[in-house]
């Protein structure tokens, strides 16, 4: 992590015009902060957050229009305080879909973030904003949110390292929800062991928010070296091998030739774990936006709106069968990693699809671009496993790639370890 | 009584009144469309396996 406060400004300042990372940049205080650190695990290094997370002194906007007449937040939310009190300063905010309810960071009111490796194209979402100013060398740290894929998609389509911990591992204290029995924070990052050291940085209890955990502290860099030998790992076939382009299989299969993982096994009703995954999602949402709904209904993205309100139509009996589902599902990966210590997959079907892009056709079927983005990472975060997208090494001029690496829960040292060794083998994007 | 029976228009129109939402004309194609698309994902989840009534299904953790 080289780069300085006064540098990430200077390349917001240069690049974010054509980007559109960012809604906010916090210039003169993050100077002032700068020089204000003396030491920390993360001392003197900048950092943005996507615009959900409370920043003390300002409305949090969640990508809304709505949440413009809020009041500025009392304080930071729980991690932004922890990056702060390591030394790493924040420089500002980022775009990200409204309410976080997407996967291509379109924002209606913000514009799109663009893609830094094709600024034609979506830099995937709904934390787009972080994950394309840590592409774009803008910050070489971000917080984004997961739900059921927000910061892995991104971190896939724009080429960086996007980490999903275990639900309830890392406080959402001040960090606007879509979903409370799917909301993760999650970490954007240029290598695996800036992502470990950002995340052992924002690790332990926080009586603020009901599902973090009470674990002690599990830090994962000073493991990060111990390779993978005595992890058990598969390739996730069946589902996981099938509904996207053949060349994000073939990136599996080459992060699974650099480590030498032979084995594969498939992985039983993901399909119906994306099904209830999107369904209570949408259900848990609605009931949060149930006022905006009905009184703001037309200052809601309009991709969006529609969904909305069909949402709070959804019977309770259909929520309450995708939660007794959620639970066998559980017991599902629980036998998988009786067998397996860690996972691998791909993380999107395909790479970033152009902007304003509709649909995309994958083995002759015509499919929803934004309904399909999410395939592979929404059954994990469905019961919380963690899990982060790595950046796989493509051809010149190809668009980026990512590989999913998940573990049982708790077990994102496993994650890391897995991801740093894919990285000495020189089969990730560098 | 079947699935053809049902009709999802006027559930759309009950269902918002309920919820005191106003579903505008040119939403109104959008709103049952979507809601469409969440029966879709339920027949996906549901099978014939049999849940366990214990299972506290509101307490999920990891």
């Amino acid at each position: 992590m080289t780069i300085s406060v006064a540098d990430a400004l200077a390349r917001i300042e240069a690049d974010d015009e054509r980007l559109n990372c960012f809604t906010s940049v916090y210039r003169d205080e993050a100077l002032a902060a700068a020089n204000a650190v003396e030491r920390g695990p993360l001392a003197g290094i900048p950092f943005a957050v996507k615009n959900l997370y409370d920043v003390g002194g300002r409305t949090t906007l969640a990508g809304s229009k709505i949440y413009a007449d809020n009041p500025p937040a009392a304080r930071d939310a729980t991690t932004v305080a922890r990056l702060k009190a390591a030394g790493a300063v924040l420089v500002g905010a980022t775009n990200m879909d409204e309410f976080a309810f997407g996967f291509t960071t379109e924002n209606p009111h913000n514009g799109p973030t663009r893609n830094p490796h094709d600024p034609a194209r979506i830099a995937g979402g709904s934390s787009g904003g972080s994950a394309a100013a840590v592409a774009a060398g803008m910050v070489p740290l971000a917080l984004g949110s997961d739900t059921n894929g927000s910061v892995r998609v991104p971190a896939a389509l724009c080429g960086v390292h996007g980490l999903k911990p275990t639900y309830g591992r890392l406080s959402r204290a001040g960090v606007a929800p879509l979903a409370w029995s799917f909301d993760h924070v999650g970490v954007f990052a240029r290598s695996s062991r800036e992502a470990a050291r950002a995340y052992d940085t924002l690790q332990g209890p926080d009586a603020d928010d009901p599902a973090c955990t009470d674990r002690s502290l599990e830090p994962a860099e000073p493991v990060l070296d111990d390779g993978i030998s005595g992890l058990r790992i598969a390739v996730a076939g069946g589902y996981f091998g099938t509904g996207g382009l053949a060349e994000v299989f073939a990136a599996v299969g080459r992060a699974a030739d650099a480590l030498g993982v032979a084995e594969s096994i498939d992985i039983p009703d993901a399909d119906r774990a994306l099904a209830a995954s999107l369904l209570i999602t949408s259900a848990e949402g609605a009931s949060l936006h149930l006022d905006e709904i009905r009184n703001r209904a037309e200052e809601f993205d309009p991709h969006t709106s529609d969904r909305w309100i069909a949402a709070t139509m959804i019977p309770a009996t259909w929520v309450h069968d995708a939660q007794r589902f959620r639970r066998r599902f559980r017991d599902i990966m629980a036998a998988v990693f009786e067998e397996f210590d860690v996972l691998i997959t791909p993380t999107t079907a395909f790479p970033a699809p152009e902007l304003g892009q509709g649909r995309i056709t994958i083995d002759g079927r015509d499919v929803p671009v934004r309904g399909t983005l999410g395939r592979f990472t929404a059954p994990f975060s469905f019961i919380g496993l963690p899990a982060m997208s790595v950046p796989m090494a493509v051809e010149p001029g190809a668009l980026p790639l990512g590989v999913q690496i998940i573990a049982r829960p708790y077990d994102e040292a496993a994650v890391l370890r897995v991801a740093a060794a894919l990285e000495k083998t020189g089969a990730t994007a560098q | 009584m079947s699935d053809e029976d049902f009709d999802t228009a006027r559930f759309v129109e009950l269902a918002a009144a309920l919820n005191r939402i106003e579903v505008s004309p040119d939403q109104r194609a959008g709103v049952i469309m979507n809601f469409e698309n969440f029966r879709a994902l339920i027949d996906r989840v549901r099978d014939d396996e049999a849940p366990n009534p214990l299972d506290p299904i509101g307490l999920f953790r990891p």
